[in-house]
C-alpha cells in the first residue's frame, strides 16, 4: 500500500548537511504494525514524515498504491493525507483555542461532509477512546493522558489506513502509556488499520508485528 | 465550507478578546473618522437638492482685475455676469445671484441675524428648492424689483412659530418684504443655495450696481450636457475679453472664467489661477491622504495578524497534517480577517452616525444634515473589505509557504 523505495533524505543548511535517511527500504501493508526504534537523531521522525506525505525525499521514492507521490501537487497531497493517514504526536499538538469536539472535527472539515455528520462522527471517535465526558473541555483542562487520548480521536476520525505516531508515549507516564498502547493495538486487531509507532520503548515495541531499526539514518535488521 | 469557516473564525475570534478586541477597535476607529469623512467629501462634491444637476454646472466664482498699479481678486460683479453670462447661447439655463450677507432683524425686542441673499428668477429653475408652502418670485417680481420674498422653514419658525408664513410680511435690515414661499432649509455645505432669506435683486439694482464688474455676486450656468462645456467656456472667455472698462487707470484687464465646482474647490486648495482645472489632481490628492491614514492601521493589523500566525503555527502544521491544502488555509484565514474587518466595519459605520448625528446637532454646520446614505455605506463598507484583504494577504501568503513540519515543531521564525 505505502512503499519506501531506496529512500534518502539529507537536510541542508547554509553551512551543514545531513544524511538524516540513507537506502531505507519499506513497507507497510494493511493491517500491519511497525514499530520504528532508534537512538536519538537516527531519523525515526524524518522517517515518518515521509511516510505521512508531509515531506519529499532527496533520494529514492515514495509510491502509494503504486504511484509515485513526488508527480502530485499540493492539493492532491493534501486531500491524500485527509483520505488515508492520521498523525499522533508526542506533545499532542491540539490547538489550544479550539474545544476537544472542535479539535477532533479538525480532519473532516476538509471533506464535503454537513456539520451534523461531522459532528456525529467527532463524538463517536472520542467515545471509542473513552472521552465521551469531556468533549466541551479545552485541551489545558485535561490531562496528559487525555490529551493524547483526544489526539487519537482526531487521528481516525476519518477513518485512515494508516496511522502514524511518533512517540505516542513519550510525555506519558508507563501507566497512562500503557492505556495508549491499548488502545493503538484495538485499533490495529479490531478495524485493521495499519499503524507505524515509534517508540523508545522496547516492551511496546515487543507488542507490534515488526520493528524497524534505524542507526544514523540507516536500517538495521 | 464557508459556513464552517466562519464558524471557525468566530470561535477563534472569541477565544482571543484582547487581540479581537486590540484590531477591532483600531479598525472600528479609523473606518468610522474615514466615514465621516467621506459623508462630509460627498455632501460637498454632491450635495443633492436644491444642486442636483451640479454635473451640468457650471459657475463664474472669482473674477482677477490687473492694472499698472494694483490687482483685485474678489467675486464677479453685477454687470459683468449680467453682461457676459445672462445670455450665453447654448445654456439651457443662467441665474446671476448674490454672495450672500448677515441681515438683522427685531422681533419683539428679540434680535435676528437672517442669511440673506438677491436672486434673479431664473435662480428658482435652475436650482431644485423643495417648497414647504407657496412658490418662488419670478423674473418679473425681479425686473420690477418686487418687495417679495422666499424663506426657509428655520425663519418661519422665529418670525411665525408652527403657522404659515405666505401672504405674511417681515422686516429685514429696515424693509419690508412679503412672503410668497417657504423652502426647506439648505445646509451651508451647498453655498450656491445656503441662505435664511431670498428676495430679488431687483429691490436693490441701483444704476451703479447695475455696471460693476467687481464684488458681491456669482452665477451658474446649467448646460444641456457636459459636452457644451467648452463651448460655453470659449465664448465666455471671449465677452469677457471683450469688456471695456470705463475706469482705464485703474484696471485694464478682467480675469473671469466658468468653472465646475470641483475645478473652483481645487483651485482654492492649491492656490493657482482662476480657469485652471486641478480637479483631478484635487480627487488624488483626496485619495492619497485617505490611503496613507489608512495605511498605519492597515500596517498595524498587519503586525498584529503576522504574530498571530506566528504564534498559531503549530496549528498551521496541524490543519496541514490532517488535509488541509495551502489553498484552504489561505481561505480560512482570509476569512477569519474578513470577520473581524467586517464587524469592525459595522462598529466602524454606526460610530460614524452618531459622530455625524453630533455635529449636525451641535449647529456647528448650519442646517447640516450629514448622514450615512447608501453611497456613504457603499464606500465604508468597501474599505472595511480593502482593509481586511490588505492586512490578510500577506500574512495568509506567509502562511501558506509554511512548511508543515517545521510549522509543528514551532520552530518558525
Ligand atoms: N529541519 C531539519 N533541518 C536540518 N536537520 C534536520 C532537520 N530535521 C531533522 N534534522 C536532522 O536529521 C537527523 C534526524 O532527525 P530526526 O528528527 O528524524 O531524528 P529522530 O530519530 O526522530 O530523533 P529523536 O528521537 O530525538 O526524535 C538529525 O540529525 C537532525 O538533526
Ligand atoms: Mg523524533
Amino acid at each position: 500500500m505505502l512503499e519506501l523505495k531506496n529512500v534518502g533524505k539529507v537536510y541542508r543548511t547554509e553551512r551543514l548537511e545531513t544524511q538524516a535517511l540513507e537506502g531505507i527500504n519499506l513497507k507497510v501493508r494493511p493491517g500491519d504494525f511497525l514499530a520504528v526504534m532508534g537512538p536519538s537523531g537516527s531519523g525515526k521522525s524524518t522517517l515518518l514524515h515521509l511516510l505521512g506525505l508531509l515531506d519529499q525525499p532527496t533520494q529514492g521514492m515514495v509510491e502509494l498504491d503504486g504511484r509515485q507521490v513526488m508527480d502530485h501537487d499540493d492539493v492532491t497531497l493534501s486531500h491524500l493525507r485527509n483520505e488515508m493517514l492520521g498523525f499522533v504526536f508526542q506533545s499532542f499538538h491540539l490547538v489550544a483555542d479550539l474545544s476537544v469536539l472542535d479539535n477532533v472535527e479538525i480532519p473532516l472539515l476538509y471533506r464535503p461532509l454537513s456539520n451534523r455528520v461531522r459532528r456525529d462522527l467527532a463524538l463517536r471517535s472520542l467515545g471509542r477512546v473513552g472521552l465521551s465526558s469531556r468533549v466541551h473541555h479545552y485541551p489545558s483542562q485535561l490531562s496528559g493522558g487525555q490529551q493524547q487520548r483526544v489526539a487519537i480521536a482526531r487521528a481516525i476520525v476519518g477513518s485512515p489506513r494508516i496511522l502514524l505516531a511518533d512517540e505516542p508515549t513519550g510525555n506519558l507516564d508507563s501507566q497512562t502509556g500503557e492505556e495508549i498502547i491499548a488502545i493503538l493495538e484495538e485499533l490495529n486487531r479490531k478495524e485493521g488499520m495499519s499503524v507505524v509507532m515509534v517508540t523508545h520503548d522496547q516492551r511496546f515495541a515487543e507488542r507490534t508485528h515488526r520493528i524497524i531499526r534505524l542507526f544514523d539514518g540507516r536500517q538495521i535488521n | 465550507m464557508l459556513r464552517s469557516y466562519l464558524l471557525l473564525a468566530w470561535k477563534v475570534l472569541r477565544r482571543r478578546p484582547f487581540f479581537t478586541a486590540t484590531s477591532l477597535f483600531g479598525i472600528a476607529f479609523t473606518l468610522s473618522v474615514l466615514t465621516v469623512a467621506s459623508a462630509l467629501y460627498e455632501s460637498i462634491a454632491n450635495p443633492g437638492e436644491p444642486l442636483t444637476r451640479a454635473g451640468r454646472v457650471l459657475g463664474v466664482y472669482d473674477v482677477r482685475g490687473l492694472g499698472p498699479h494694483m490687482c483685485v481678486f474678489s467675486s464677479p460683479g453685477y454687470g459683468l455676469l449680467d453682461r457676459c453670462a445672462r445670455s450665453l447661447p447654448g445654456a439651457e439655463k443662467v441665474t446671476v445671484f448674490g454672495k450672500g450677507e448677515p441681515m438683522t432683524s427685531f422681533l419683539e425686542g428679540r434680535k435676528i441675524v437672517s442669511q440673506f441673499r438677491r436672486t434673479d428668477g431664473a435662480y428658482w429653475e435652475l436650482l431644485q428648492f423643495r417648497f414647504l408652502e407657496g412658490a418662488p418670485f419670478t423674473a418679473d417680481d425681479d425686473s420690477t424689483g418686487a418687495f417679495v420674498a422666499v424663506v426657509n422653514a428655520t425663519t418661519r419658525r422665529r418670525f411665525f412659530g408652527s403657522e404659515p408664513a405666505t401672504g405674511k410680511s417681515i422686516v429685514l435690515g429696515g424693509r419690508t418684504y412679503r412672503v410668497v414661499g417657504v423652502v426647506k432649509d439648505v445646509p451651508i455645505t451647498c453655498p450656491e443655495g445656503y441662505a435664511d432669506v431670498w428676495t430679488p435683486i431687483g429691490t436693490s439694482l441701483t444704476p451703479d450696481r447695475q455696471k460693476s464688474y467687481l464684488g458681491g455676486y456669482q452665477c451658474l450656468v446649467l448646460a444641456h450636457s457636459r459636452a457644451d462645456f467648452a463651448n460655453l467656456r470659449a465664448e465666455f472667455a471671449r465677452r469677457v475679453a471683450e469688456v471695456q472698462i470705463p475706469d482705464q487707470q485703474e484696471l485694464q484687464t478682467l480675469t473671469a472664467a466658468l468653472e465646475s465646482r470641483q475645478a473652483y474647490v481645487a483651485r482654492g486648495t492649491f492656490n493657482t489661477e482662476i480657469g485652471r482645472d486641478m480637479s483631478a489632481r484635487l480627487s488624488f490628492a483626496v485619495f492619497f491622504v485617505m490611503l496613507l491614514f489608512m495605511t498605519l492601521p492597515a500596517i498595524n493589523l498587519v503586525n498584529l495578524t503576522m504574530s498571530r500566525v506566528l504564534e498559531r503555527s503549530s496549528e498551521i502544521g496541524i490543519r496541514r497534517a490532517f488535509g488541509a491544502s495551502a489553498r484552504s488555509l489561505i481561505g480560512q484565514f482570509l476569512v477569519e480577517n474578513l470577520v473581524l474587518t467586517g464587524i469592525a466595519g459595522i462598529a466602524g459605520l454606526l460610530l460614524a452616525a452618531v459622530l455625524l448625528s453630533i455635529v449636525n446637532r451641535s449647529g456647528l454646520v448650519p442646517y447640516a444634515h450629514f448622514g450615512i446614505d447608501l453611497r456613504v455605506f457603499l464606500d465604508g463598507l468597501a474599505l472595511a473589505l480593502f482593509f481586511g484583504l490588505w492586512s490578510g494577504v500577506y500574512p495568509a501568503w506567509r502562511m501558506s509557504r509554511m512548511d508543515p513540519i517545521r510549522a509543528l515543531q514551532g520552530r518558525l521564525s
